[in-house]
């Protein structure tokens, strides 16, 4: 019953009522960024609040692979974003490729974003994406913006399969969607 | 790569010209807001709202007033269970409890139960009362798991948000309906906090529109005074509410919402006897019912330009043996805000409310008239102006507000926000504000017996037609800079300067009537005086899973009377000199917090306060520590345990203001709370 509700509320369209008064109060309150720059703190923040398996580095100076699959724009962003970061000691190095992946983020517009996940994913990597409803597709985790927010929807089942766990504060801002297999 | 560790050193030192000079401006300025960006909590960034407008975002740091805002973690976190204690977080707030359902909040100053100068909006609605102008916070709730954030704003948000508004705005906001989907309830119980429970469900009524109901309910022990007798200051309160969030079409949307509330709180205070001439200590039990229901649309135009038009209705009544009393207000509101070029943004609104009340007569308390109405319009207009691309911005407006009693009010304002680099931002402004006179000085006789004085006498508080506001002209400056990454500082000073503050003269001759003196008052306007200090605060994201944040406030008053007034009415002199908060945040385990909230307050020249005001002698320097402990052993569950004032076993936080009312002391207290979520 609750999975119902949650998928019914998945698939359509959310309302979401600008606050109140605060974004009329002169001092411009609602903190405020552009959705490439959320989408890109959001990916940090998965490096940081997913735990990869000790076997998913060859050895502990081994770089996290952040593959990225967007926009020259958003690679550069993301750049940014990770420069003199880490995850667990492990420099963080941006990479173009879809293979021996950590996390692979594939954007909406990609050439790839139709077969990107439909094979079965490889051991250890978070799939990311921001194309709608992939979550229920074999993705991971989804950035949807909805209005004014950008919503995480995340599929727990994926994650399990490959080894992943997720820290519990990242889980309870996200909407869970339990995987729900689709015809290809 | 050794280029790369050189520019991270030097911004971490602060030193960014340099680093300026070996990158790009624009990979500098994206690297400096994608810092920041992951510094925040997860909360935090899930909160940010999404721009669509391609010029640089606006956030927090660049708002030209001394903002904090207290977020939904914060609250839950720091075991507050009011919103008066969940008001303690924030820099240069002085929250004085005054006995178990009684406080007094102020901001900058003035602190005392009928504070006057500070506006205070849960969701758009304004709950001060009209009869002092101040808030009755005992009847000031929700459920606190859906409150979305509560922005302090110290100093006059006089241009936006009206008379009233003199020293701060507090806005509390709750979560729309779409963000509180499922079933919320919790339970606990403790020393203080007897008993509670709160229950919430939020479902779709269909795919446009999200609602939630909730309920809760609690029961507040007594605490005991000076003399370590029991004070009747248990209480207990009922509420519940109701909240729709929709839209119709991509470009509208609107939310119904309401609460109910019914309770009763316990009060000792003193009862003149006019037989005996003696003052009675009298425990009596104030019955409280309200409720309001509001309504709002929200109209987007086109990419930049929004409407919105609100109207509310509230209705609320106390009664007990020294006021009964009820008011109702409807208040219509409509704002517009258009982007006049891209450089240049109006916002500008037109409001209209009306105040009915009735008040009855009691031995303490004769109002004169027992019923009134009341009407007021306003307008105002704020022109943002970006003189300098994401560098230079300055903002004026005006309110203007006509009332029944001093009619018309202006209300200017001009602010500036120099962003010279993104890490810092340096802002000012100067800003007049009024406080219209309320209902209880219009119109009220507030009799009291004292025996302390030669002859037998009464001082029988009475009427001046009072048309007169307070008025206030407000200097204030500020500096954020965030220094390193995970580290942001804030500071603000300001200085006011106070006109026609109400105070308390004799009439010229006291009336003998036989076997006592009657030696009328009467409230005018006959007061100024300054203000001002500093309030600064500091956010330090010590690692992925501690956080620490302090602050410190600093304020000194100078108030004069201008001629012969025989009480200054002291409790407007009373407010805490020097403020000082530490709250530490631990996720000792992913299912296991830590939070740790030390707080130290002191009075300076407090010998000088106790000469004028005895009772002053019983305040302690405010030193305090929460601790909260919680654990979810599964995703849904968490059980939290919080002790409160753990380092004094007792203390007095406030004393008896003018209307005759005992305070007790804040004691050291515990509660264990069971949460649900699903």
């Amino acid at each position: 019953m609750a999975f119902l509700r949650l998928l019914r509320g998945y698939l359509h369209k959310t309302g979401s009522i600008t606050t109140p008064v605060a974004w009329l109060c002169f001092c411009q309150l609602a903190m405020a960024a552009s959705p490439e720059q959320i989408k890109a703190a959001y990916i940090y923040n998965f490096t940081q609040y997913v735990s990869w398996p000790k076997e998913a580095f060859a050895n502990a100076t081994a770089p996290f692979n952040l593959c990225i699959d967007a926009a020259p724009d958003f690679i550069e962003i993301m750049r940014l974003t990770v420069q003199d970061e880490q995850v667990n000691h492990h420099d963080i190095k941006i990479h173009k490729q879809h293979d021996n992946c950590h996390l692979l983020y594939i954007a909406q517009g990609s050439a790839n974003q139709t077969t990107a996940y439909y094979h079965a994913p490889s051991e250890h990597t978070l799939i990311v994406s921001d194309i709608p409803e992939c979550a229920l597709r074999g993705a991971m985790i989804e950035l949807r913006q909805e209005k004014t927010r950008l919503r995480i929807y995340i599929n727990r089942k994926q994650t399990d399969k490959v080894g992943l766990s997720i820290r519990a504060n990242l889980l309870s801002l996200a909407v869970i969607v339990d995987n729900l297999e689709t015809e290809q | 790569m050794r280029t790369k560790y050189l520019l991270h050193l030097l911004s971490l030192i602060g030193i960014n010209w340099l680093s300026d000079a070996m990158a790009t401006d624009y990979d500098h300025d994206i690297y400096q807001e994608q810092k920041k960006l992951i510094a925040l909590s997860l909360d935090e960034l899930n909160a940010i709202e999404v721009t669509s407008v391609s010029k640089k975002p606006e956030n927090a740091a660049h708002a030209p007033a001394a903002v904090f805002v207290i977020t939904s973690n914060d609250i839950k976190r720091s075991g507050a269970t009011s919103i008066p204690e969940a008001l303690r977080m924030a820099p240069g707030i002085d929250v004085a409890r005054i006995d178990a359902n009684k406080w007094a909040i102020s901001t900058r100053g003035f602190t005392s139960r009928f504070a006057n100068k500070l506006l205070v909006l849960i969701d758009g609605r304004s709950v001060y009362t009209p009869f002092f102008s101040g808030v009755y916070w005992d009847v000031q709730d929700t459920l606190l798991e859906d409150v979305k954030r509560i922005e302090v704003i110290r100093g006059p948000g006089a241009a936006l948000w009206g008379a009233n508004a003199v020293n701060g705005v507090i806005n509390i906001i709750t979560q729309n309906a779409t963000d509180t989907q499922g079933t919320y309830m919790s339970a606990g119980g403790g020393t203080k906090e007897r008993v509670f429970g709160n229950f919430r469900h939020g479902g779709k009524l269909n795919a446009d529109t999200a609602y939630r109901i909730y309920a809760k309910y609690f029961e507040r022990s007594n605490n005991h005074d000076v003399q370590h007798r029991p004070v009747n200051d248990d209480w207990r309160m009922g509420r519940g509410g109701f909240r729709i969030d929709g839209n119709a079409g991509e470009a509208n949307q609107y939310t119904i919402q309401g609460d109910l509330y019914q309770g009763d709180t316990g009060g000792t205070g003193l009862q003149p006897d006019f037989n005996t001439l003696t003052n009675h200590r009298t425990n009596s039990d104030t019955q409280l019912a309200g409720g309001n229901v509001l309504m709002r649309w929200a109209k987007q135009l086109n990419a930049t330009d929004n409407t919105r038009l609100q109207l509310y209705y509230d209705y609320a009544e106390r009664d007990s043996i020294w006021i009964r009393h009820e008011h109702n207000t409807l208040d219509l509101d409509f704002q517009h805000r258009l982007n006049v070029t891209p450089h240049q943004e109006i916002l500008w609104g037109a409001g209209y409310r009306f105040i009915s009340d009735v008040i009855e007569n009691s031995p303490t308390l004769t109002p004169m008239p027992n019923q009134r109405a009341v009407h007021l319009f306003s307008l105002f207009i704020q022109d943002d102006i970006e003189i300098i691309e994401d560098t230079l911005k300055f903002v004026v407006g005006s309110k203007f507000e006509h009332n029944d009693f001093s009619g018309l009010e202006i209300q200017p304002s001009a602010r500036v926000v120099w962003t010279p680099h993104s890490q810092h931002t340096f802002w000012g402004g100067i800003s007049r504000a009024v406080r219209t006179p309320s209902r209880g000085e219009r119109g009220l006789q507030i009799n009291s017996a004292f025996t302390d004085t030669p002859s037998p006498q009464i001082n029988a508080i009475s009427v001046d037609i009072g048309r007169t506001s307070e008025a206030l002209i407000a200097y204030e400056l500020g500096y954020r800079v965030t220094p390193w990454r995970r580290v942001s500082i804030d500071l603000a000073l300001f200085y006011s300067d106070y006109d026609k503050l109400r105070s308390l003269q004799p009439e010229s001759r006291p009336i003998d009537s036989g076997t006592y003196t009657v030696v009328p008052l009467y409230f005018s306007n006959n007061m100024q005086g300054e203000s001002y200090g500093a309030e600064l605060d500091l956010t330090w994201q010590a690692t992925d899973i501690w956080r620490l944040t302090g602050n410190y406030s600093y304020q000194d008053q100078q108030l004069h009377i201008i001629d012969g007034s025989r009480y200054s009415e002291h409790e407007e002199q009373f407010a805490l000199s020097h403020k000082f908060s530490l709250r530490s945040s631990l996720d000792i385990l992913p299912n296991l917090d830590w939070d740790i909230w030390f707080k130290y307050a002191w009075i300076e020249d407090k010998d000088k306060l106790v000469g004028i005001i005895p009772a002053a002698a019983g305040i302690n320097d405010l030193l305090t520590l929460d601790m909260r402990l919680a654990w979810r052993p599964i995703r849904s569950v968490e059980l939290a345990v919080v002790g409160q004032n753990l380092i004094n076993d007792r203390q007095l936080e406030y004393f008896s203001d003018i209307i005759n009312n005992a305070s007790s002391q804040v004691e050291r207290s515990v509660y264990g709370q069971i949460a649900w979520r699903f």
